[in-house]
């Protein structure tokens, strides 16, 4: 009897065991795929992320744009419970229109954005407020402590995450972090115990070559430029002639690139250094000795009778103030720049080799500087072979070119001769690794050494005796030319007769060049450049031998 | 030639025989479900509890790197030169023209330049 009911219970407990194992071997063997994505499903969660973007540092490591996680808040309308009271409460706390936040309330979705980058003030009412259906977040967006220094150089970082303008776009693909995917896994209690999938690849940091200190008495230049001359616009471009390194690059207006959603005119963000063509004018002028001289087609010693004007076909080029000089030395021409003595010098040289020569120069070509958006002129009228198109080129109207290109044409003059490529950014930070940026020089020599110690020799003469002699600091030789160029109307032929644009190039120390300085202002209320942009470049000078700490040419 | 069937040996007979004492076997499987389950448990809550001190860890390494960005940021506009020019013409200061050496004799406690 026992043993009967004792078989019962283990037939019972084999049948079960039996559809159990039966179970499990269909849910485990045949059909384990799909009870392996539910849980997985359940378990693991996959986010699409990207790396932090890099960050850019002056070449003393301050910081220039940074990454800053901002406070928001955002509504879950379905949670808010009084939508009345509480756009209400959020009109006054955030400074919003409350009907705006009432149909935001009212709107039905689950995720309504109310306001971005809250103040400390702000951030506190709201907790302290702690409504229903209101939440806080944070989103890690770009950040410039300097605000409005080098605005146009750095640009800024898009809502898209894109950079655009000056650095950010140039660099966009370095500094931008890599796509990836993050796979996080919930262990028992909800809490994510593991994270899995390729690290996040962060983007490269870079350092420039900008001093913090040269950047910011150059910007401090163009706002008490703006306060005596009351430029319109203005540019300080300073720069190792020798590697291209460039030391400061400021523009005057400028822009706070942490509020650039709120300027009104795009034209602010253009860099004028590279993104606008201009005809330089009398600095141009050394470009054309310089060809002549390399040619041995003039000396600096050359002499031609200056009567005041020059005839070309119908046309008549006359010197400035309608001035005659008489018979003049070539150096002579470029200390009281002469427009008939650069037409006599481009002459000597012939029109076909100065073309070659203005091309050697580089201003048919960009600077290759590493900044998005570079512009430059083919010259097409120039090109097309006119007499009188050479000899206004000769000094320096009828032909555009960018500051950049002319910094880089000066820097022929100071270097002996090689076409260098002005750059900004040093050296890159990749993950660990240091990618050192290398200068680049053009291996053929524009013009010879020779030719580049007699033409620094005539610019110092320039400085010493001539128009820019306010450019003159005791102890040192300075190299340099002023130009006042006209601005020529945007849409028929020929000149304001009210614009110019002033400006002046120089280097120094002039034997041994250190720096290269190019001033362009835009329609300074002052005559000639004479007493707007050489002030400006000695000012710049004399701060750049103190803090480089050049010693002196000569005892003063 | 003699065959011998193994099967009739004596020894194995009775040696190899088991008795399964299903008794014993409930309890010792009932002691051994506890001892899992404990176990289980035990492993469980020791992972959750390390899983929540690192989240809390990693929260804290979040918030620090935030905080030294923000002083990195703050370091930055305090030491900036626009923020100590407007400090100096807010406090009066002079730009030194020529620096004037003024000789102190040895018993003075101050002098007029």
């Amino acid at each position: 009897m026992q043993r009967w009911r004792i078989n019962i219970v283990l037939t019972f407990i084999t049948i079960f065991s039996a559809l159990i194992i039966g179970r499990l071997v269909y849910i485990q063997v045949i059909n384990h795929q799909y009870w392996q994505a539910l849980a997985q499903g359940q378990q693991k969660f996959f986010v699409s992320l990207e790396g932090e973007r890099g960050e850019i540092f002056f070449k003393d490591g301050a910081p220039l744009a940074k990454n800053y996680s901002f406070d928001l808040v955002y509504a879950a309308p379905p949670e808010v419970e009084n939508p009345e009271d509480t756009a209400k409460a959020l009109g006054s706390t955030l400074n919003l229109p409350e009907d705006i936040i009432l149909e935001k309330l009212q709107s039905g979705t689950f995720y309504e954005l109310l306001k971005k980058r809250l103040s400390e003030e702000e951030l506190g009412k709201l907790k302290e407020m702690n409504l229903p259906g209101i939440h806080l977040g944070k989103e890690v967006k770009r950040y410039y402590p300097f605000e409005s220094m080098l605005a146009q150089t750095v640009g800024f970082v898009g809502g898209d995450n894109k950079g655009q303008y000056g650095l950010e776009g140039f660099y966009d693909d370095i500094l931008r972090g890599a796509d990836g995917i993050l796979q996080k896994e919930k262990g028992p209690g909800g809490y994510f115990i593991n994270n899995f999938g390729k690290p996040l690849e962060n983007g490269a940091d870079v350092v420039l070559t900008l001093d913090y200190n040269v950047q910011f008495f150059a910007e401090k230049l163009l706002g008490e430029a703006k306060e005596n001359l009351d430029i319109e616009k203005g540019e300080i471009i300073v720069l190792d002639p020798n590697s291209g390194e460039i030391m400061a690059l400021a523009n005057f207006p400028s822009f706070n690139l942490n509020e650039y959603s709120q300027i009104a005119s795009l034209d602010i963000f253009k860099n004028s250094s590279m993104h606008e063509l201009f005809e330089p004018g009398s600095v141009f002028k050394p470009i054309t000795m310089a060809a002549a001289l390399n040619q041995g087609k003039i000396t600096p010693k050359t002499t031609y009778v200056d009567e005041g004007a020059v005839k070309i076909g119908t046309y008549t080029i006359r010197n400035y103030d309608n001035r005659v000089w008489g018979e003049r030395t070539m150096s002579e021409v470029l200390e009281k720049s002469i427009n008939t003595g650069a037409v006599f010098a481009e002459k000597e040289l012939g029109h076909d080799l100065f073309l070659e020569y203005v091309e050697r120069f580089g201003f048919f070509t960009p600077t290759g500087i590493d900044l998005q958006g570079e512009v430059f002129s083919q010259n097409r009228e120039f090109r097309k072979g006119y007499e009188i198109n050479f000899a206004t080129a000769s000094f320096g109207q009828g032909i555009e070119l960018t500051s950049f290109q002319l910094a880089r044409a000066y820097s022929v003059i100071a270097n002996g001769g090689k076409l260098i490529r002005p750059f900004l950014v040093k050296r890159i930070l990749d993950n660990g690794k240091i990618i050192e940026v290398k200068p680049q020089a053009q291996d053929s020599s524009v013009i010879s050494e020779s030719s580049a110690s007699q033409l620094t020799l005539m610019l110092v003469s320039t400085v010493d005796n001539g128009f820019s002699g306010r450019a003159k600091i005791p102890g040192y030789y300075v190299a340099g030319k002023t130009g006042t160029a006209q601005i020529p109307y945007e849409d028929k032929r020929g000149y304001y007769e009210d614009r110019t644009i002033q400006s002046f190039v120089g280097f120094a120390p002039a034997l041994d060049p250190q720096f290269l300085i190019l001033v362009k202002l835009y329609n300074p209320k002052a005559r000639t450049a004479e007493y707007s942009a050489v002030p400006i470049f000695r000012e710049m000078a004399k701060y750049l031998i103190d803090y480089l700490q050049i010693p002196p040419d000569y005892d003063k | 030639m003699n065959h011998v069937s193994i099967l009739n040996l004596p020894i194995l007979t009775k040696s190899l025989y088991f008795k399964p004492n299903l008794k014993m076997l409930s309890i010792l499987g009932f002691i051994l479900i506890v001892f899992l389950l404990g176990i289980y448990i035990f492993q469980v809550s020791s992972l959750i509890s390390e899983t929540y001190i690192l989240q809390n860890y990693q929260k804290i390494v979040a918030q620090i790197l935030e905080e030294n960005k923000i002083l990195e940021i703050n370091f930055a506009k305090t030491n900036s030169l626009s923020n100590i020019t407007s400090k100096i013409e807010e406090l009066g200061f002079e730009k030194i023209d020529a620096v004037n050496y003024i000789q102190v004799v040895d018993n003075s406690v101050a002098r007029k330049p």
